[in-house]
């Protein structure tokens, strides 16, 4: 009782404290905290399946078939040869308009990313899209 | 308006699969899933006994029996088919898309005597987009699994399955399992056990990813579940607490949950109710702690034989401390105009906060069983 008492307790805190921006636009907590759980059920991006050959399930080949990179090369401002992301650019980035729907298909398909997702992966994009 | 055809080989894929229907439970008057299935977890094979039930209670009627009762096989052997194809169409941001896909085709086969049994279910998962892989390598076997049951249904598996926990409805999109790992094709290897009994159930999973890749996709955590449903008001109403214990490459998830059932005799109204509060870490400080929350509740009503209406409502908040949100609302229009046959209409609005910016999918699905 006095478990559940405590998780009661720490959820109504966390919930207090709304704020988006501690969590960090960084590579490693984006995949792992958005796009794996999005995107990469069994049905979809997953190694299995790998919808439109994209294959988002392991963080660095991620990362380089979302940005044309590899992990260890510094980010630029030209245009990633996938053209999913454009470093420092979220708004020329196909990504970014992939997630919010604009003039393309909504991904994922069945239930778009919840807002403040989006919002980080647009952050991560305009920070330079680093593999941090 | 766009025309987005999903086409696999031989139009025939994997994107869905025929689960359980939670709303026949303690309302058909089954108390437990394996009552009318021969999986503890229900979904998949009917039983004898759910056949009988497919023709003479749920649907208007027909013959529920193995290829409408033209053969039956050797009692050592239960043989099963699933197909579903679905027509749709999504609205957003006043833009269209016209669906037509198909969802299913599985084979079930049950080899074995009452107590010991082998379980198997194969079919063609989904190839939608280009390059679609050869045909032999689109063949998934999302379940496999050796089962040892005793006569009160308490049982011993190990194998390929899902581990049961929550409400195991066949929407694979549904919040409850689309993000709480339950999604399609993501059954996990493990084992499990459970006691059955009179007023209450329980079981106990330990999971594992894929051992290869060859043998399909699945979660790449490894844990434990635990489930425990008491049944009580002369089996009219059930409560049930659960957890799930994962622990992958990336981060740990601790997810503890609530699942609410209560059929309405007056009203002839069946309630569920799921919610589940996930507690997330990252593996090598990739980010904070976080909470998530994943919830259901929906009701549903056989309005005449062979015809079911429900509405259900789903949430998820990936981030609590960010209250930001994913809501939906759906209306289900069931018809079941004779057994193995099943007309499902779901129209469904999704949106997040005041839902400035809903999108809308109807989905009608063909499904037929042998």
């Amino acid at each position: 009782m006095m478990h559940t008492s405590r998780f009661v307790l720490v959820l109504a805190l966390v919930a207090g404290c709304a704020d988006s921006a501690d969590r960090p636009a960084r590579w490693s907590y984006i995949h792992a905290a958005i796009i794996e759980p999005s995107c990469t059920t069994a049905g979809c991006h997953s190694a299995l399946t790998a919808i439109a050959g994209v294959n988002l399930s392991e963080r660095q080949g991620a990362y380089t078939i979302l940005t044309g990179r590899l992990c260890e090369e510094p980010p630029s401002s030209i245009e990633a040869p996938r053209n999913y992301v454009t470093p420092f650019s979220a708004e020329t980035s196909k990504l970014y308009h992939q997630l919010v729907g604009e003039n393309t298909d909504v991904m994922p398909p069945d239930s778009p990313l919840p807002d403040a997702e989006i919002e980080l992966v647009a952050r991560w994009i305009d920070e330079g899209a680093r593999c941090d | 308006m766009r025309l987005i055809l999903f086409c696999v080989v031989a139009l025939l894929g994997v994107t869905g699969r025929a689960d359980a229907y939670p709303q026949f439970q303690l309302s058909m008057g089954p108390d437990r899933c394996s009552a009318c299935h021969f999986s503890p977890a229900g979904g998949g094979l009917l039983n004898d006994y759910g056949r009988d039930e497919a023709g003479s209670t749920i649907s208007r009627g027909g013959d529920g029996r193995f290829l409408h009762g033209a053969w039956t096989p050797p009692s050592w052997l239960q043989l099963g088919v699933d197909t579903r194809g679905a027509l749709g169409v999504k609205y957003r941001k006043e833009e269209r898309e016209v669906l037509a896909f198909p969802m299913q085709l599985d084979v079930y086969v049950r080899a074995g005597g009452e107590r010991i049994s082998f379980n198997l279910t194969a079919g063609l998962r989904g190839g939608a987009r280009s390059p679609r892989p050869a045909l032999v390598e689109r063949l998934a076997s999302r379940e496999h699994y050796l089962m040892y049951q005793r006569e009160s249904g308490s049982y011993v598996r190990a194998g390929r399955f899902f581990p049961i926990h929550g409400i195991r409805s066949q929407d694979h999109t549904a919040y409850v399992r689309r993000y709480l790992g339950f999604h399609t094709l993501e059954e996990p290897y493990g084992v499990a056990a459970g006691i059955m009994e009179t007023s209450w159930e329980a079981h106990l999973s330990a999971f594992v990813p894929r051992p290869v890749d060859l043998l399909g996709s699945g979660i790449k955590a490894k844990g434990i579940t635990a489930y425990y449903e008491r049944r009580f008001l002369d089996d009219t109403a059930a409560f049930a607490l659960q957890t799930k214990l994962g622990f992958s490459s990336t981060d740990t998830r601790l997810s503890a949950g609530v699942v609410g059932k209560r059929w309405m005799p007056g009203a002839e109204v069946m309630l569920l109710a799921e919610l589940d509060v996930v507690r997330q870490s990252f593996a090598d400080s990739a980010g904070p702690l976080r909470y998530q929350l994943a919830a259901y509740a929906g009701a549903s009503k056989m309005v005449a034989r062979g015809v079911m209406v429900g509405a259900a409502v789903h949430r998820w908040q990936p981030d609590l401390r960010v209250r930001s949100s994913r809501d939906a609302f759906e209306v289900n229009l069931q018809y079941f105009p004779v057994a193995h046959l099943e007309l499902h209409l779901l129209t469904r609005v999704g949106g997040e906060g005041d839902f400035e910016d809903p999108g809308l999918l109807s989905l009608l699905q063909l499904h037929y069983y042998l």
